[in-house]
């Protein structure tokens, strides 16, 4: 077994080259991505991203992990308790501890919300409530000339996988199936969350790098 | 006229987001979509001002809540 401690940013750095190009690896590692929540959506989002090689991650919550969280989220009973900002990092560390994390415990509002992701690439809009997915999408397109959103609408239950799709309003990419709200009885379970978390990741590469391969 | 999701509606003066809305069939006030009317996006904080133009080709959002 290899101690984690032992790896180096350019052994990690050098397989990502050999698997992903040194093309993507390069451009990937220069890239920011800010993630508004950090729940079902975000936290699987971060973690894909950051597989994948992103350079910075700028990761926005204002709450701790629950147990109710552990169905659909990606952390640990050891992190039950703990802010989401925190647990995302040390999820994120033990997968690769040379990425640029920036964890903000906060509340996302209009006032704030540009200040947040001023560096940011773009952003994956990753929260619960629709009113705050309408406002920080709205902020975000209205005040920024060039800043994409991938946002997710539409997660709820399970089954139905031929019709979670992106629709793209030039540059909003809204992922989900624009019907299946969380309701009684329609909760929010680990496989669709985490086919839409991962579409948005999906589509985060595919926007930041430009082209589809 | 006007074109709301590649679909045609009546259009009439001082048409405002309400009342788009409650063309469309929408029956809460607010509910959580994102608005864009020909190129420009309109925040929920200018909806009370907005008149919609004739012509206008919109598209109306669904947001739901889950995340």
């Amino acid at each position: 077994m290899h101690n984690p401690k032992s790896i180096t940013r350019k052994e990690i750095t050098g397989t990502q080259n050999v698997l992903h190009t040194p093309e993507i690896t390069a451009k990937l590692s220069k890239l920011t991505v800010g993630i508004a929540g950090l729940g079902g959506l975000g936290s699987n989002a971060a973690v894909s991203l950051a597989r994948a090689g992103i350079g910075k991650l700028i990761l926005i919550d204002f709450d701790k992990v629950e147990l109710s969280n552990l169905n659909r989220q990606a952390y640990f009973l050891e992190h039950v308790g703990m802010y989401k900002t925190h647990a995302i990092v040390d999820i994120i560390h033990r997968i690769n501890p040379f990425i640029n994390l920036i964890p903000v415990r906060t509340t996302i509002t209009e006032q704030n919300c540009m200040a947040i992701f001023e560096n940011a690439d773009l952003v994956i809009e990753a929260v619960d409530g629709a009113e705050t997915k309408e406002m920080i999408i709205e902020t975000i397109l209205t005040e920024s000339d060039t800043m994409p959103v991938i946002a997710g609408s539409g997660m709820a239950g399970y089954g139905k996988n031929n019709i979670l799709t992106e629709t793209k309003l030039e540059r909003l990419r809204l992922i989900g199936d624009d019907i299946s709200e969380v309701a009684p009885g329609v909760p929010l379970m680990a496989p669709r969350v985490g086919i839409v978390s991962s579409m948005q990741a999906n589509a985060a590469l595919e926007v930041l790098l430009g082209e589809w391969k | 006229m006007i074109l709301v999701n590649d679909k045609s509606f009546e259009w009439f003066e001082k048409m405002d987001i309400y009342n788009l809305l409650k063309t469309m069939g929408y029956t809460l006030r607010k509910p959580a979509v994102l608005i864009k009317v020909n190129s420009e996006v309109i925040k929920r904080s200018k909806w009370d001002d907005y008149i919609i133009p004739e012509n206008a080709e919109i598209t109306v959002v669904n947001l739901l809540r889950g995340g």
